[in-house]
């Protein structure tokens, strides 16, 4: 139990560039506000104003729009935790000690995990705090959206298990962090790009079912909505707090059969960390 | 003590080998890493010598359950070892290649080894294991910036901070200075006299030869001869090897070399100021080598046995 306790400890120092240089804190603390920013904006925004609900994003909106954020905390922080150990042959300080390679990829990814999940949940707990707060009545507020708390912890729960499992199960295959990191980055931009074509509306013809388009791909769209990986966990969210995003690709996205997006969320955090934990298993030092 | 099945030489050993290896082979691909190999470790210090690309690291990371046997098996305390996390508890291992973190300070470092193993609290194993390997003035430093000798040496601590009944050593001595070389030796023997089974590899026969009085020898893969050093070392010393002197002055070098009494023959190297020393007695040489350049005034850059004439030395002692 200590020894795994003490990979965990080191992972969350890895994360945060405790006992590194000083570069090493800058990039997790400039991502920690990047992803507090938009929660503090929309704080402040909600003391001022009276009227909120439709008008400003709330907690619904709150993971789409850090989504960028902690994808790119993810590609960038996560291969740290895997990658040096590989190509520095620190792996083997691990693989000769009461520890199996299992104990040690879930000590990992317990760490950063849990820095994930701090990150999602400080956002949303300072956005709910200035709600709550900024209400007339902050009683009555909590009153008639405590469905919130669940929800918040739920979407974020869901969402810091994708964004933690992803970009390790790719360090796994590379020992360059750069290469690592490029691949997470990549895999979001070509995966949303990919499903923006398969799912790109015929201009010249319109369709009710689509609002005011068709998609090229015909009813065959909303299958390939699912290509983007940074919609996933989103996907999931809005199911979450019962919400239906703007845009083309969410209303195609929510004529799918709502266990779809949970059981495709499901497949590939599971098929992720299947691979992860293969990958590990196999290793020699 | 140490036997094998392929050529034993002369004595008896203990009933139970700490370290049992059983027709061991390990293939990667077409390529035989070790062929067929057993042998027995017993409580001591055993040497594990070959020249490099012998299969010495291959099969201590099989003796350490780092790799798979791809036929044979390995025990050690009767156990096996690979896939037996718990095993680690009773074995200490510090591999041959580079494995600390530089932004831990040495104590930070040997502390996040005894927490891996365990231990609580970690103050006592701790200080017991960096006194031991002599860096207690510098424990508080980063090991980033120790010398290569030092971080061998927080590696060691590290490996034996559980204070394990059996310590594998994959090339401990590499980048230490001929000072640290006599503190290590010290401190094997410390753990050695504490009934414990330490395994070290060399490829230099010299670093092993006044540590370990039991040896394994390993040429391609396979077990070449295995027992007292001194018997195997008789038969060495029949044998001629080469030392490498690069100097700068080879010619000088070449003449005082040509006048002593262990060189068989001088020969001139490819690379500029380097010399080839023949000798059947390579100790001495070493040891008239600086004594040589400082009569003459000649600046020694380097001095060292030769992988290529270790090698030829396991061929000669398989060849008997």
């Amino acid at each position: 139990m200590r020894a795994r306790k003490a990979v965990f400890t080191d992972g969350i120092k890895t994360i945060l560039g405790v006992g590194h240089g000083s570069l090493a804190k800058v990039l997790p603390v400039l991502l920690f506000g990047a992803a507090m920013t938009p929660a503090v904006i929309m704080a402040i925004i909600a003391s001022m104003f009276e009227v909120i609900g439709d008008v400003l994003p709330g907690h619904a909106d709150y993971y789409q729009v850090v989504s960028i954020v902690l994808i790119i905390f993810a590609a960038l922080v996560a291969p740290e935790l895997l990658c040096p150990d590989r190509r520095n042959g620190v792996i083997s300080l691990y693989l000769v000690r009461p520890l199996t390679t299992t104990d040690y990829v879930i000590a990992r990814w317990l760490a950063f995990f849990s820095i994930t999940l701090l990150l999602v949940y400080s956002g949303q707990a300072v956005l709910l705090a200035s709600l709550i707060l900024s209400a007339d009545e902050p009683l009555d507020y909590l009153k008639d959206n405590w469905k919130d708390i669940p929800r918040i912890l739920a979407a974020g729960l869901l969402v810091a298990i994708f964004i933690t499992t992803l970009p390790l199960a790719i360090s796994a295959f590379t020992n360059r962090r750069a290469i690592a990191a490029a691949v997470v980055i990549g895999l979001f931009i070509i995966s949303s790009a990919t499903a923006g074509i398969l799912t790109e509306c015929d201009e010249g013809h319109n369709d009710d079912r689509f609002g005011n388009c068709e998609p090229l791909t015909g009813d065959s769209a909303k299958w390939y909505s699912l290509v983007d990986i940074g919609r996933v966990p989103t996907n999931v969210n809005n199911m979450i707090f019962d919400v239906e995003e703007e845009g083309e690709r969410s209303r195609i996205t929510a004529e799918l059969p709502r266990f779809v997006p949970i059981a495709w969320y499901v497949l590939l955090s599971g098929g992720l960390a299947t691979v992860l934990w293969w990958r590990y298993r196999k290793l020699s030092a | 003590m140490t036997t094998t099945t392929e050529e034993p030489i002369n004595e008896p050993v203990p009933a139970q080998p700490v370290i049992d290896v059983r027709s061991v082979s390990k293939w990667f691909g077409n390529v035989v890493a070790v062929n067929d190999v057993t042998l027995q470790v017993f409580p001591g210090i055993t040497g594990l010598l070959g020249p490099n690309g012998a299969g010495k690291t291959t099969i201590l990371h099989l003796m350490a359950g780092l790799a798979s046997c791809s036929d044979g098996s390995v025990t050690i305390l009767g156990e096996p070892v690979r896939d037996n996390p718990a095993m680690y508890q009773r074995v200490g291992v510090m591999s041959e290649h580079e494995a600390v973190y530089g932004f831990y300070t040495g104590r930070q470092f040997v502390e996040f080894a005894a927490r891996m193993q365990n231990l609580k609290p970690v103050k006592e194993p701790v200080d017991r294991a960096i006194e031991m390997v002599a860096l207690a003035d510098a424990q508080d430093r980063a090991v980033g910036t120790y010398s290569r000798g030092m971080r061998q040496r927080i590696r060691l601590a590290a490996a034996m901070v559980h204070d394990p009944d059996v310590l594998i050593l994959d090339e401990p001595l590499n980048g230490t200075d001929p000072r640290q070389r006599i503190e290590f030796h010290e401190t094997m023997v410390r753990i050695a006299e504490q009934g414990k089974t330490i395994l070290i590899s060399s490829h230099i026969l010299e670093e092993v030869e006044t540590l370990a009085t039991r040896i394994l020898l390993m040429v391609s893969g396979k077990l070449a001869a295995a027992g007292d050093f001194r018997a195997i070392r008789a038969k060495l010393d029949e044998q001629a090897y080469k030392v490498r002197v690069v100097t700068d002055s080879p010619r000088a070098m070449a003449a005082a070399l040509v006048g002593m009494e262990e060189v068989d023959s001088v020969s001139v190297g490819p690379e500029e100021g380097e010399l080839i020393a023949l000798s059947r007695n390579v100790n001495a040489l070493q040891l008239s080598i600086p004594r040589l350049a400082q009569e003459h005034g000649i600046r020694l850059l380097r001095v060292e046995p030769m992988d290529e004439s270790l090698e030829s030395i396991f061929s000669y002692v398989v060849e008997r």
